[in-house]
């Protein structure tokens, strides 16, 4: 693969803790079958890999709706992640790509136990955010791109206020700007939605009796 | 029992490691060395096979799509072969141009060791200095375990004759990962045919085998290595020394290079880059009655060339370098 980095996408801790050796957590990739923004929600999967939520939902569902959601801080496509990477057959030769590279490998990302408020790109424009809407990986459909899997969407409130039980919440909408469906344009026009994260698994809406 | 020599010399140690002056940091490594050893450790072998050029910033390259550190390098340019024409005919053009590649650069780094100065002072031997020895191993390591993730993915799969399959055969008309049957003066001979049977020639110059495979070698009789060899091994086991013109790099890494199995590389020219832009560096740190370091590097390190390396296995059957099909 010839990568491509871009400023586009991004995840800012804008406020909380951000010690250089404190909170992030480190782990090995999957590159051959997971793309993703900078940004990007991701979960661990029962092997350890950090994969886009969605992945890791459509790998194993009953896993995901109780994963620790977390946040990319680089991209599939950063040059220090990318390499390390197999050479599957059909690809450009060694000297013509960036294959070859020992670098990469590992993605870091802020959990959501962290004492944080962050900004993403990765989101789904078409939900509607408002301040405390609490935030769910999104499902991709067929045909949509792959570096979707990384993104959050709006979770599911019951008209009496309460939250879904059955969704995995992996975070709350801190803040919203004056756009349609309460994004907030960054300072390269990026759109972002802002938010804490919070760890709170999917449970039994119907819990068995005694 | 704490011996009393011991504990002045980690208050010396530890005493040096906080000193603004690197003179006096130095003496912190002389320290006692007495202690039980449970375990062999080794240098790196990447290191051996592609030595490191030390980089600086004036060295890298900036990109418009990122603010990671690259290093961009030119390929060796391939021309179209010669013709034959008939007086009167005109030479067909082509452009002069080689192809480039980005050298990407990451960072290795080791656990961050942290202890209460109280409790280092009554060790016997010298701790601080130990884990600083592990640290740099540790790292040696994870850089011979990225080397070798790439090495296996470009030699591609085993005894695959097909291009279409097996991107190694594609690049450079030979198998890169074949399996030879048991080791014997014929199959490692054959070994050695893996980089002369692709289409660029090359020689190996280094093979690197594991610390259990290498006496498979000095099981070689006086029929097959010759009188005087035979001896040699049976007296003093395999010491490094060239076999078959090749420079032998023996590994305790079993995990990385497996029983049976022998990696075969070019010379560092033709094989790729070794970059240091950061070398091992030990950062220390000493607060109030907290010491702490780690270990940590920037560098950047490819395998460019399919046609530099191979991998054979001593077992099964015998499969040919140049069995290829599309």
């Amino acid at each position: 693969m010839d990568v491509a980095q871009n400023f586009d996408h991004l995840l800012d801790p804008i406020s909380g803790y951000n010690g250089m050796h404190d909170l992030q957590f480190k782990g090995p990739v999957d590159l051959v079958n997971d793309s993703w923004h900078r940004g990007a929600l991701m979960f661990l999967s029962t092997t350890g890999i950090i994969r886009p939520a969605a992945k890791v939902i459509a790998a194993l569902a009953t896993v995901a709706k109780h994963a620790m959601g977390m946040w990319a801080i680089n991209a599939a496509y950063d040059l220090d992640v990318v390499g390390n990477q197999t050479w599957p057959a059909g690809s450009p030769p060694l000297y013509r790509g960036d294959r070859g590279n020992i670098s990469g490998g590992v993605v870091a990302c802020f959990p959501a136990t962290g004492g944080l408020e962050l900004v993403t790109t990765e989101f789904n424009p078409s939900a509607t955010y408002d301040e405390n809407v609490p935030l769910v990986a999104y499902v991709p459909g067929g045909g949509e791109s792959a570096e979707r899997a990384g993104w959050m969407t709006a979770g599911t409130i019951r008209a009496s206020g309460a939250l879904a039980l059955e969704e995995n919440i992996v975070g709350v909408v801190s803040a919203t700007g004056p756009t349609a469906n309460g994004s907030i344009t960054e300072v390269y026009n990026q759109s972002v939605i802002r938010f804490w994260p919070v760890y709170q698994p999917a449970r039994e809406f119907a819990p068995p009796g005694p | 029992m704490v011996n009393p020599q011991v504990r002045t010399m980690n208050e010396t140690v530890i005493g040096n490691l906080t000193s603004p002056d690197m003179g006096i940091q130095k003496e912190a490594q002389n320290g006692v060395t007495d202690y039980l050893r449970i375990r062999a450790r080794e240098d790196g072998f990447l290191r051996r096979i592609q030595p490191p050029i030390p980089v600086t910033p004036a060295d890298l390259d900036r990109q418009v799509d990122t603010v990671k550190p690259v290093i961009v390098k030119d390929v060796e340019p391939n021309t179209p072969a010669a013709y034959s024409v008939p007086f009167g005919a005109v030479p067909m053009n082509h452009y002069i141009d080689a192809p480039r590649y980005r050298v990407m650069f990451d960072r290795i780094m080791s656990h961050r060791f942290i202890a209460d100065v109280a409790n280092l002072l009554t060790y016997d031997m010298d701790i601080r200095q130990i884990f600083n020895d592990l640290m740099l191993k540790d790292i040696l390591a994870e850089e011979d375990r990225k080397y070798m993730v790439v090495v296996n993915a470009v030699v591609g799969p085993q005894n695959e004759p097909s291009a279409a399959d097996n991107p190694h055969v594609a690049e450079v008309a030979a198998q890169g990962n074949c399996t030879l049957g048991a080791m014997t003066r014929a199959t490692l001979a054959q070994s050695m045919k893996a980089l002369p049977s692709t289409n660029r020639h090359l020689n190996p110059a280094v093979g690197l085998i594991n610390n259990i495979t290498i006496w498979d070698i000095c099981a070689l009789d006086r029929t097959a290595v010759g009188g005087d060899l035979a001896e040699e091994l049976f007296l003093n086991g395999f010491t490094e020394r060239q076999i078959m013109g090749l420079r032998w790099f023996i590994t305790i890494k079993t995990i990385l290079v497996p029983k049976n199995v022998v990696y075969y590389f070019a010379a560092p020219k033709f094989l790729g880059d070794f970059y240091t832009f950061e070398d091992v560096t030990v950062s220390t740190k000493h607060e109030n009655y907290l010491f702490e370091m780690f270990c940590y590097e920037m560098i950047g390190a490819t395998l460019k060339n399919a046609g530099a390396v191979a991998r054979a296995a001593f077992s099964g059957s015998l499969e040919q370098w140049d069995h290829i099909t599309a």
